[in-house]
């Protein structure tokens, strides 16, 4: 049967060994990936990504604040302007009454 | 003491990476160089398979400069943990090829129990590298894991 597929004894034996190899390998990397501890290069790498986006939501905290300070004055105000509606419907109701009675 | 290597192994093992790329990386340039070196007796089993010297040196070449240059980059980019990991599951592929190849004589005359053949250093070194690859296999899937959610 190797003989009509071109092989020869030790070739299979060298492409065999060459399959294991190939599928323990990637199972020992995928076993890595979920139990592996990683290294502390690859760890001080990550940190090293991670702090400048900690640098930056330090730098927005500032403007997080001054933009919730902002939405809490047009909050009031649109209150206050809820209120003198809430005056003026009134009062147009009671234009309104005083002209039917007439 | 066992848990102590290991953690050698691990902790430090990127030396090792460097290593095995690098005679990954030799390993192709010297194919290609001038000079039919699949001729040699100990690559019999790579001429049977149909490879030919620039079949096998340019990929390997390719990759063992991939994953020096993942290595280099040392975790920067995001993905070099996944080259590296790529990188050493072909190296171990390649290397335990290798030690067959070179080993096949003694093996076949009977290996240890015999005395006729002598077994040649490459079995034995290529095999190391080998190990030391499915080792580099682990811990680059282990820092892949840090580094993917960044």
């Amino acid at each position: 049967m190797l003989e009509s597929l071109g092989l020869s004894e030790q070739d299979v034996v060298i492409l065999a060994t060459g399959l294991g190899t190939f599928i323990a390998s990637i199972m020992i990397a995928i076993r890595g990936t979920k139990k592996g501890t990683p290294t502390s290069t690859a760890v001080a790498a990550a940190v090293a990504n991670a702090t400048p986006m900690c640098r930056l939501s330090v730098d927005l905290a500032p403007l997080i604040s001054s933009l919730s300070a902002e939405l809490q004055k047009v909050q009031e105000q649109l209150a206050a302007v809820e209120r003198v509606q809430e005056r003026n419907r009134e009062t147009l109701i009671r234009i309104e009454d005083r002209t039917k009675r007439s | 003491m066992p848990r102590r290597i290991a953690y050698a192994l691990i902790e430090h093992g990127r030396a090792l990476e460097w290593l095995t790329s690098c005679v990954l990386l030799v390993f192709a340039l010297t194919l290609a160089m001038p000079g039919d070196t699949l001729a040699g007796p100990g690559y019999i089993g790579f001429r049977n398979l149909g490879f030919d010297e620039a079949a096998l040196a340019v990929p390997l070449s390719l990759l063992a400069a991939g994953r020096l240059a993942a290595l280099y980059i040392n975790g920067a980019w995001r993905r070099s943990p996944v080259i590296r990991a790529l990188g050493a599951v072909v190296g171990a592929t390649v290397f335990s090829m290798l030690a067959v190849t070179f080993g096949w004589s003694w093996l076949v005359s009977g290996a240890f129990t015999q005395n006729r053949i002598a077994l040649g250093t490459g079995m034995g070194t290529y095999l190391v590298l080998s190990i030391f690859d499915l080792l580099a296999a682990h811990r680059s899937g282990a820092d892949a894991r840090v580094s993917r959610p960044i």
